[in-house]
């Protein structure tokens, strides 16, 4: 039973780890884009790729989260 | 004769469940070149770039070459296995699982690359802190990223439900397939959450896979340099990297086949249908290679033929026309003719287009920078043993992480083949069926 909970506190650990990185990436991309906003440096072309980036960072952890809850929904009691 | 279930679960799983001695003399040998490479890194790091064959103006040299290269490669993975799984090619379970294993460790060696390059490891952290997203540098990164991501996740989901089997088979280490199998025991609600997000993920990898060497072309084909400022440049990249990504599929597919004695399960059929796709994509390279050429040739702008005439008949003439040779006319000659399309055919088609595949990137790279628009002294680019070394490392991290993989998952996936069996012959009667014209009602004239 111990064990159990241990391999589940390691696998939501493991999830949540996506979601960190994602928003790290978040974070580093807006950040470009401010620092290219305070100089002037084609903020419009930074705001059009982090519009293009950053969706695809939130679909795929949410995809694995998706797998990740269904599979857990899905087990036989 | 099909095989039961069981034997299928067997076979599959047998060089997970014994290992013998040749697996640690590769290991060994592989571990040798690795510290090799190692050794070769740190020479450069301690003594900085002059150990390398790079010298103003040539300032891109093996490194970039085996960057674009090893990404190129990736292309067989992911891209491959979505577009089999997306077009229902039956013929796809036995690859696609070493295929996605060929992206993520080819990814993770090809990112390295430009890190390398940098000289100064250190020099990265500029990246964070004064990037700029304008930057086709930068989109790399982003797509770079977002592709070894996707194809990470891509390679695990399918692999739950195999995983799941490792660890109701007790195999070692237990700990680590009751982590990764995600609590799987096959009911049909995880059926359907499992397909639906191998679904998502295969629609969402192939644009992804398209713009990760679209991206790549980019940071040549956005400059103004002779050689490199070209429209076509992104899908030619594009090309050529799906074309060096299935002939790497292919040599890995023939070893694996050979070493764990796959054969009953990756036939020659396989190879086959396969071996369709790598023909269109030797038509597809020589038709964007030989735009590219000619149009350069026939405006005949001065700093253009310059380059061109570099490679035609120049310095760069025998790796140029023998990757015209392995590119282009061994494929289309072996592989049209079906008495030379045998398996010993196809792997020397495919390893002579993986040489080719990395002469294209020399010829891209090196040319034009030994031939700058400034005046600057004639440099000629010869790489040194540190870039050796290294180019060495990453064969032979790419051959390490396949041989530890096939030492802890299985190299097909067990699921997929049992599906197959049990399913695809009435689904794909179902679907001729429904192509079939449907008789109507005859319309009553008026």
């Amino acid at each position: 039973m111990k064990r159990e909970r241990i391999v589940e506190i390691v696998q939501f650990v493991s999830v949540s780890l996506v979601w960190v990185f994602v928003a790290s990436v978040s974070i580093w991309v807006i950040r470009l884009g401010i620092v290219s906003h305070e100089l002037s440096d084609a903020f419009t072309a930074s705001v059009s790729i982090s519009l293009v980036a950053l969706p695809i960072f939130v679909i795929l952890a949410g995809v694995l989260t998706y797998t990740f809850l269904g599979l857990r929904r899905g087990r036989r009691r | 004769m099909k095989p039961e279930p069981d034997r299928i679960e067997a076979d599959l799983l047998r060089s997970i469940e014994h290992t013998g001695p040749g697996f640690y003399v590769v290991l060994a040998f592989l571990l040798g070149v690795i510290a090799w490479g190692f050794y070769a890194y740190w020479t450069q790091l301690v003594h900085g770039l002059g150990v390398t064959g790079m010298q103003e103006p040539v300032t891109w040299g093996m490194y970039i070459i085996n960057f674009v290269f090893f990404i190129g490669i990736s292309h067989a993975g992911t891209l491959i296995s979505a577009i089999l799984r997306l077009s229902k090619a039956e013929w796809r379970r036995p690859i696609t699982r070493m295929a996605e294993v060929i992206t993520a460790i080819v990814l993770a060696i090809g990112g390295l690359h430009p890190i390398i390059d940098l000289g100064r490891p250190d020099r990265l952290l500029h990246l964070f802190y004064n990037g700029r997203l304008q930057s086709p540098l930068l989109w790399d990164i982003t797509s770079i990223t977002a592709y070894f991501t996707a194809s990470t996740i891509y390679l695990f989901v399918p692999m739950i439900p195999d995983i799941a089997r490792l660890r109701d088979r007790g195999v070692r280490p237990r700990w680590l397939y009751e982590v990764l199998s995600w609590g799987w025991q096959g009911t049909p609600e995880q059926r359907r959450v499992l397909d639906r997000a191998i679904t998502i993920l295969m629609v969402m990898v192939i644009p992804i896979a398209v713009s990760v060497h679209t991206v790549i072309s980019f940071i040549f084909a956005m400059t103004l340099q002779p050689g490199w400022h070209s429209t076509i440049f992104g899908p030619y990249f594009v090309v050529g990297a799906i074309y060096s990504g299935i002939a790497t599929l292919f040599i890995v597919m023939i070893v694996l086949r050979k070493v764990h004695s796959l054969g009953g399960y990756l036939k020659e059929v396989h190879l086959r249908q396969l071996s369709r796709l790598l023909l269109v994509m030797a038509i597809l390279w020589s038709y964007f290679t030989f735009a590219e050429y000619l149009t350069g040739y026939y405006g005949g702008e001065p700093t253009e033929m310059k380059i061109i005439l570099y490679k035609f008949t120049g310095r760069f003439a025998w790796p140029f026309w023998l990757m015209v040779f392995l590119n282009a006319f061994l494929p289309v000659i072996v592989l049209s003719f079906r008495r030379l399309c045998t398996t010993t055919g196809i792997l020397v088609v495919s390893i002579g287009v993986t040489i080719g595949m990395w002469l294209e990137r020399l010829n891209i790279v090196v040319p034009t920078l030994e031939n700058p628009a400034l005046s600057f002294p004639l440099h000629l680019y010869l790489p040194s043993w540190v870039e050796w070394g290294i180019f060495a490392w990453g064969v032979a991290v790419f051959c390490l992480g396949f041989l530890l993989f096939g030492k802890f998952f299985p190299l097909i996936s067990v699921w997929e083949t049992e599906e197959g069996l049990e399913r695809s012959v009435s689904e794909v009667d179902e679907r001729l069926e429904s192509y079939q014209p449907d008789v109507a009602e005859p319309s009553v004239a008026v």
